[in-house]
């Protein structure tokens, strides 16, 4: 692997993360009694950059290095359901974390000053970063899964 | 210095943090409720306590996941499939999961705080215990066997300190 893969490799994981905790902290912050809309805000964006670069970066590492060189040997390994099951999920589940990410970030924008008496909302809010968080922390874990069976 | 022993120092320090914050927010709520009620510097000594763990929690994903990373550029893959491995990531999200039930009180507060205080040292164990060759079944029988020992200390604690239920 180059170096230049590697850095996007490393890229895509740390930057993951990142996104992954970002949200964390939202769904805690929707959680709280009293909750600070900018810093809301501000994980929001962290989160949507994080996923985004995270996106490209894992994208060009799955299409200049994974398909040629770790896929077959996944599938020709003791754990071919790393790939079957794991990698094809993971490549269309994580398509939907910038964007939920996004739908959070655009209510706290124009509806955030206004969630401490639309508990409605703030329940849908909490529940939709309570999903992203886990989907994000599913996806995690199917890299970690992925990458223990290229042997 | 060589990046291994970076991620190593790193997964330590956040560890200690972690551990210890969560040992002195427990010593600390017990101490404060002691009288009854919490005081403005009680409640600021809990804040910043919560403030290390956390810190401590976020270096010690981070570091981990830093570690498993050089496990697969190194060569190492098999440590990826690992029970101990999995059995701290596991820990790692009940610490996260159970965070948030104490929040939202959907989890009973001797039961939490027993959760959390058994996840961040059964990670301990976990980390410094490297020949283990306990299966799945092993580390989390010890692991919900702990919960209940350390709920039991924890009460027996609560009832010598005089402190009304939580």
């Amino acid at each position: 692997m180059t170096k230049f893969l590697e850095t996007a490799l490393i890229i895509h994981i740390l930057l993951g993360l990142v996104g992954v905790s970002s949200v964390y902290f939202i769904w805690t912050g929707f959680l709280k009694k009293t909750m600070k809309l900018s810093s809301l805000i501000k994980s929001g964006w962290i989160a949507l950059v994080s996923f985004v670069l995270s996106w490209l970066s894992g994208g060009y590492y799955y299409v200049a290095y994974y398909g040629d060189n770790v896929k077959p040997v996944i599938k020709a390994g003791d754990y071919p359901w790393a790939h079957s099951v794991f990698t094809e999920t993971k490549e269309h589940l994580f398509l939907f974390l910038p964007f939920l990410t996004l739908m959070i970030l655009i209510a706290l924008y124009f509806y955030g000053d206004k969630l401490d008496k639309n508990e409605k909302l703030k329940k849908s809010l909490t529940l939709l970063s309570g999903i992203t968080f886990f989907l994000g922390v599913f996806i995690t874990l199917a890299g970690v899964i992925i990458s223990g069976a290229n042997r | 210095m060589p990046w291994d022993i970076i991620i190593r120092i790193s997964h330590v320090i956040g560890t200690v943090l972690g551990v210890g914050g969560a040992t002195m927010s427990q010593i600390f709520i017990f101490k404060a409720l002691s009288d009854g009620k919490v005081s403005k510097t009680e409640d600021q000594w809990l804040k910043i306590t919560y403030t290390v763990l956390r810190i401590g929690l976020v270096i010690l994903v981070i570091s981990g996941f830093a570690f498993l990373l050089h496990s697969r550029l190194e060569g190492f893959e098999e440590r990826l499939y690992s029970a101990r491995t999995w059995s701290k990531i596991i820990m790692t999200l009940i610490i996260l999961i159970n965070a948030v039930l104490l929040q939202v009180r959907r989890i009973p507060f001797w039961l939490g705080s027993s959760v959390s205080l058994v996840s961040w040292y059964g990670s301990l164990v976990l980390g410094v215990w490297r020949g283990l060759t306990a299966g799945y079944l092993g580390i989390f029988s010890v692991y919900i066997i702990a919960i209940f020992v350390v709920a039991f200390i924890l009460e027996k604690i609560r009832q010598r300190m005089k402190i009304s239920k939580l």
